[in-house]
């Protein structure tokens, strides 16, 4: 048995390094697979508000949610529940993964005009 | 039984007017019961933990612990009543037309309820930490039977929600057009109050001058025992005999919020939290800071490409045995991509002992983020490159490691392992240190997210050290975000962490704020 200590401590350090990245790449491959067959649902921007600003979804699917702008400003799509938050340009689309989620209400809101972009996700 | 039940209903009577003015104030808001009740929930188990740690608080701070912390959480509370108020004064006028509309949630109404919650939860933690001391005080002295305790103790509760009830049915006589009005001067009246008896706090810790002791006795008129007294001491924080400096922070506070209300009442207003911000940012530097250890902050695998953000935050770590200690870091920092987000940071250590602060490293992080939702959990990774700037910190430090978060429900979990190595200088460590950190948080709202962090420090990656020997700390910490006009929002966060290991420091004041704009 090889008692150097340095080597003994490189040897652990890649072993440490090495597991989560076979984790990773395991992970990775599966969840292309469930993301590419995932339900999409679109949602739209218009004067600083969301269309539809109510969305019913089934529990426990993984599903994309795109949220288009088409004002010319941009937007912040926030949820604490969903604990989501970016920034969709004027004129311009984000795709965002979500699920699979538990049954409940999820409410999201436009952070740039909070007052009127408001929605919720209700999940059944 | 009688003494209880005395006890208890003050009291509680003085937690139900807050509630009672709260409650008034927010009527047509939906959900806001639920929001007061979080608040009494919240404020009552935060006050069974400071009771428990009552011996602890007392000796910190020397032996003015109490004292300290009863300030600290009117100046709280002070600060939310005043958000409260300048933000109703800008959408008062709106909430007064849609109120009328049957079944018509108000246009983001979820603001003044979630700080009204934290108000109410405040209330509720001072009086009732009082309550579980004295309680406890009574029953270990075997001066009165459990039997009669309890029945004191209902007693006392039902007459203090009484008073409350009737209170806030009063305000509800009032016609709807002048309720926001009528609503807004008690807020601001009770937040009058609190200064004034904040500072009443911090004159007894020699914190502050007294500015003239005793500037009148009105207790022949009205005695601060009285039920009169006592009323008016809750409503708008009446004392017979008050010091100059009470007098001065009840006028100032007066003054401010409603300088504040007028000027940032129109819509097109500048923040008004930059206020809230100044104030906790004001507190942060009145606090000493000594060395410490690894900073006390869990990293998210989250990036909003296009943001920017100045951080400022620092904790302040209290040992059994020595001087207390702690650390201030500012940091600038900028979200590049979706995926990378970096930051330029400086630490300023206060030595343990002499108090003396000095710049002790600056610092080039970087976080790292997969694309959000793709996998199981959200995975991320930290890079850090340190620069020490003074004799007693090692050249260089180089800090990294994987960050994972997994959302469960309604909560949130987030690890962090980091392998840190220091070089040249005195004092660096030639072993490759573990950093680990875990928080949970619960996606409450959001700004009021409560949550709890747990940091461990176990040593060398390949030969920890004995339990004895790691650092360990873990504790309650509170997390929130407020949305500022102009597409600025302020984050906070704000804990205390016990330490669970004979080298840990015994308690660890952790706190930030963060102003954050897309641009």
């Amino acid at each position: 048995m090889n008692t150097n200590p340095l080597r003994l401590r490189a040897a652990r350090l890649l072993a440490g390094l090495a597991l989560p990245a076979v984790v990773l790449v395991s992970l990775s491959l599966h969840a292309s697979a469930q993301i590419a067959d995932a339900d999409a649902y679109v949602i739209v921007i218009r004067e600083h508000k969301f269309t539809p600003d109510r969305l019913e979804l089934p529990a426990g699917k993984k599903f994309k949610l795109i949220v288009r702008n088409l004002d010319a400003t941009p937007e912040e799509f926030e949820s604490v529940k969903l604990n989501r938050e970016k920034v969709v340009p004027g004129g311009g689309e984000i795709v965002l993964f979500l699920g699979p989620l538990q049954p409940g209400s999820y409410d999201f809101f436009g952070e740039f005009h909070a007052e009127t972009a408001k929605g919720e996700i209700i999940v059944k | 039984m009688l003494a209880t039940a005395l006890i208890v209903f003050r009291e509680v009577f003085e937690v139900s007017l807050v509630v009672g003015i709260v409650l008034a104030a927010t009527r047509g808001i939906l959900g806001r019961g639920l929001w007061v009740t979080a608040g009494i929930g919240a404020g009552l188990a935060g006050s069974v933990l400071i009771a428990l740690s009552a011996g602890t608080i007392a000796a910190a701070a020397q032996g003015m612990g109490e004292e300290l912390l009863n300030a600290a959480v009117l100046g709280v509370a002070v600060v939310m009543l005043g958000w409260h108020n300048v933000w109703m004064s800008r959408h008062g006028q709106e909430l007064a037309r849609e109120m009328d509309s049957v079944g018509h949630a108000v246009a983001a109404g979820a603001r003044p309820p979630y700080a009204l919650a934290v108000v109410v939860g405040l209330a509720m933690l001072r009086e009732g930490s009082e309550i579980v001391l004295f309680l406890w005080g009574v029953a270990a002295s075997d001066s009165s039977p459990l039997a009669g305790m309890i029945a004191g103790g209902a007693v006392g509760l039902a007459g203090g929600c009484l008073v409350g009830l009737a209170l806030y049915l009063g305000l509800l006589r009032i016609p709807q057009r002048h309720i926001f009005t009528v609503t807004s001067w008690m807020i601001v009246l009770l937040a009058a109050g609190m200064a004034a008896q904040a500072a009443g706090f911090l004159r007894q810790m020699n914190a502050v001058p007294a500015l003239g002791e005793t500037l009148w006795d009105t207790s022949a008129f009205i005695a601060d025992r009285s039920l009169a007294g006592r009323v008016l001491h809750a409503l708008i924080g009446y004392t017979a005999r008050p010091d100059g400096i009470q007098v001065l922070a009840f006028l100032l506070t007066l003054a401010a919020i409603t300088a504040l209300m007028r000027w940032l009442g129109a819509p097109k207003a500048p923040p008004a939290a930059l206020t809230a911000i100044a104030v906790v940012a004001g507190f942060a530097f009145l606090y000493p800071v000594q060395t410490a250890e690894a900073s006390r902050k869990v990293f998210m695998p989250l990036i909003v490409a296009g943001e920017a953000e100045v951080e400022l935050r620092g904790h302040e770590d209290r040992f059994k045995d020595g001087p207390a200690g702690g650390q201030t870091t500012v940091e600038l920092g900028y979200g590049v991509n979706d995926h990378w987000f970096t930051e330029l940071e400086l630490e300023f250590d206060r030595e343990r002992g002499t108090g003396e602060t000095e710049h002790s490293a600056t610092a080039w992080e970087n976080v790292f983020a997969v694309q959000q939702g793709r996998y199981w959990a959200d995975f991320g990774g930290f890079a850090e490159l340190e620069f020490g700037q003074s004799e007693d910190e090692p050249n260089t430090a180089f800090t990294a490691g994987p960050i994972a978060q997994k959302q469960w429900g309604a909560t949130l979990h987030t690890i962090n392992l980091f392998l840190h190595s220091e070089s040249g200088g005195p004092r660096a460590d030639p072993n490759v240190n573990l950093l680990a950190a875990w928080q949970s948080r619960w996606l409450l709202s959001l700004p009021f997210q409560p949550g709890f962090e747990v940091y461990a420090e176990p040593g060398d990656v390949t030969h920890f050290r004995a339990p004895s020997e790691q650092v360990v700390q873990a504790g309650p910490v509170l997390f929130g975000k407020f949305i500022l006009p102009n597409r600025f929002s302020v984050r906070y966060e704000a804990g205390v962490l016990f330490g669970q290991t004979r080298a840990a420091p015994e308690q660890t004041a952790k706190w930030m704020v963060e102003v954050e704009r897309v641009f």
